[in-house]
């Protein structure tokens, strides 16, 4: 109804012939605005390349990837990084933190990268949601785990994308820290109005999540059911 | 800015090309004026100089001096003597008439250019106003009409002040009206999702109720359909007061009073609901003093929340074997407080976990047990209503399973 993400007919094949691997096969989804979709897959089930199919870093081998109603992969090049950069926020597994750089550096400078000026305020409350408050000035390498994630999903945060793309945003921290991240990610991104995908291949994470998709095999199926 | 400034630009542009005509009229005057004084001036000293031909006087003295009013007259009549009377032009004269005239056709024409330019851009502002207008009367008039196909107000001449509230005005009344047309549905689903649960119990009853009508019953046959007909009863009383409180959340009728509170009092209140239950299966439920959290504040609606802790103390009860054990543990986070209840019951596969959540869902193994399937879901309602959050993993040692809900800190 009020669609955000929606992919047609995806496919990524890797190699040709008999050593040809399927990663995403023919997949078929879509994610409303709001909604917090969990995509659960085992490792090698074709869940990262579907994510990064989702959020235009891989290009398909047919099919499409539309944002907003927006077919990423007819823009170019430029085009399509700008679009990125405005649409899209990622939270990846390793926290991808500019160690030389202090935390509010490493929030707002992907902001900046895109000649845009920071909301401040907007940022100061997300971080406070994030409770580090008392963390701007310190360095990445100073923090803890959690403390990491928690920047990096500020940072993904920031720039007020609609939709945010998370590929196993637990995965380094422990299970306390994961619920504890997962709560705060979907309250964010709740209060804000984006959506969230999540990757991940922990069941315990995808249970918080609004929906879920598993995909197996390069074929992503509707919580058990096929999705058409 | 926005519309206000296009009016007054308007305005502006009036005044100011009134203002240039105005000076270019007194200018004029001007000019003018000086053109004839000193055309007078040459004319007062070319005929002093004719009138004195005789005398010896220096000519240069009187270009020097201001020549006199009676020295005109003077003159004229010189001239006139010479022919130059008027109808005949001297020098001067001619290069005195060519000079006023240039100057009266430069600034008319550049006065009606002006003028002319004025109304060009008085004409082409209206048009664009109108043409404003009309974009955005169009850009309402599908709002109106409820389509969400983008609108087309990319127009150069709309201000991005207006375009950008035009099209965050179709964005919420979009949100709004998927917002709608979801709880429409869910509704549907709901009631839909009622009927069905009510079906099977109601069946039963009946069919039970119909069997005790039948006379050639034993007593005890009697005692035991009156009894089956009582836990069947009793099992729709539970369905209807859970529908009750489903109904009342899902139409935000609940407003939870979310506000510092003791969480060991809300998880003491919740206990002794189910004490009954537990004791009667000799299960005990266990607050292992360190982590008992008698004295942690920390903002939770106290009622809605002893709702969430019956509902998981009640399945583990129901659950679990007899002389077992519930372990309620409590543990600061960052910025949540984590309560685990941990059971020793039959456990949940992972694959479930997730639908455990879902309204009306039961899990395979558990069909024949009694149970609604909406006191999870309920639980997670409230939970998420409280930025917080319900959460199930299978017990240590893979025994049984551990239920944790998450308040934030503030």
């Amino acid at each position: 109804m009020n669609t955000i993400l929606e992919t047609r007919d995806l496919c990524k094949y890797y190699g040709t012939g008999e050593n040809q691997v399927k990663a995403v096969c023919h997949t078929s989804i879509s994610i409303e605005k709001g909604e917090f979709a969990a995509i659960v897959g085992k490792s090698g089930s074709g869940k990262s390349t579907l994510l990064h199919l989702l959020g235009g870093l891989d290009t398909p081998t047919s099919g499409e990837v539309r944002i907003g109603n927006q077919p990423i992969f007819s823009l170019k090049e430029d085009a399509l990084a700008a679009f990125r950069r405005r649409k899209i926020g990622f939270v990846f597994q390793s926290f991808n933190l500019i160690s030389s750089i202090n935390v509010w550096e490493n929030i707002v400078l992907p902001i900046g990268l895109d000649n845009k000026k920071a909301d401040t305020s907007f940022i100061r409350e997300i971080i406070g949601i994030l409770e580090l408050n008392d963390k701007i000035n310190s360095m990445p390498n100073t923090l803890s785990g959690g403390q990491q994630q928690r920047v990096a999903i500020a940072r993904a945060l920031a720039a007020k994308p609609d939709i945010i793309l998370a590929d196993e945003p637990t995965g380094n921290l422990d299970s306390k820290t994961s619920m504890e991240v997962i709560n705060l990610l979907k309250v964010s991104v709740k209060k804000y109005g984006q959506t969230l995908a999540m990757i991940t291949h922990d069941e315990e994470l995808a249970q918080m999540a609004d929906r879920i998709l598993v995909i197996e095999d390069g074929i992503v199926t509707e919580d058990g059911k096929a999705v058409s | 800015m926005g519309l206000g400034s296009r009016i007054s630009t308007k305005k502006f542009l009036l005044f100011t090309g009134f203002l240039i005509i105005l000076s270019t009229l007194v200018l004029d005057l001007i000019f003018l004026s000086n053109l004839k004084s000193s055309y007078d001036d040459t004319k007062k000293i070319i005929s002093k100089i004719a009138g004195s031909t005789d005398s010896n006087e220096n000519p240069i003295k009187w270009l020097k001096e201001a020549p006199e009013e009676d020295w005109l007259l003077q003159g004229e009549a010189y001239l006139a003597f010479y022919g130059y009377d008027g109808q005949t032009k001297t020098v001067w004269d001619e290069k005195y008439l060519a000079s006023r005239n240039k100057i009266i056709l430069f600034s008319s024409v550049f006065d009606a250019l002006l003028l002319l330019l004025l109304f060009f851009l008085y004409q082409f502002i209206k048009e664009k106003d109108t043409q404003r207008v009309l974009e955005i009367e169009k850009a309402l008039r599908q709002l109106q009409t409820v389509d969400f196909s983008p609108l087309d107000v990319s127009s150069p001449d709309l201000e991005p002040v207006l375009t950008d509230r035009i099209l965050s005005l179709q964005e919420q009344i979009q949100t709004d009206h998927t917002k709608l047309q979801k709880e429409k549905e869910s509704t549907k689903a709901f009631v839909t999702d009622i009927s069905h649960q009510l079906k099977t119990p109601v069946a039963a009853l009946k069919t039970n109720l119909e069997l005790l009508s039948e006379e050639d019953l034993t007593k005890l046959q009697q005692t035991e359909f009156l009894s089956r007909c009582t836990s069947q009863l009793k099992g729709l009383e539970n369905l209807t007061k859970a529908l009750v409180n489903i109904s009342r959340m899902e139409q935000d009728m609940i407003q939870l009073h979310i506000q510092p509170a003791r969480i060991g009092e809300t998880i003491l209140a919740a206990v002794s609901r189910v004490y009954e239950k537990a004791s009667e299966k000799q299960i005990s439920i266990e607050m292992p003093p360190d982590s008992f959290p008698e004295r942690i504040l920390i903002p939770h609606d106290k009622k809605w929340t002893v709702e969430v802790l019956v509902n998981i103390l009640d399945n583990a009860i129901k659950y679990s074997a007899e002389y077992t054990h519930i372990t309620i543990t409590a543990e600061p986070l960052v910025s949540y407080l984590k309560i685990d209840i941990e059971d020793e019951g039959i456990g949940i596969p992972k694959s479930e976990y997730h639908n455990i959540f879902k309204r009306f869902y039961r899990g395979n193994s558990v069909r024949e047990l009694e149970g609604s399937g909406v006191g999870l879901y309920l639980a997670r309602e409230i939970m998420e209503k409280q930025n917080g959050s319900i959460f199930v993993r299978s017990g240590h040692g893979k025994k049984g399973s551990i239920f944790s809900i998450q308040f934030p800190n503030a």
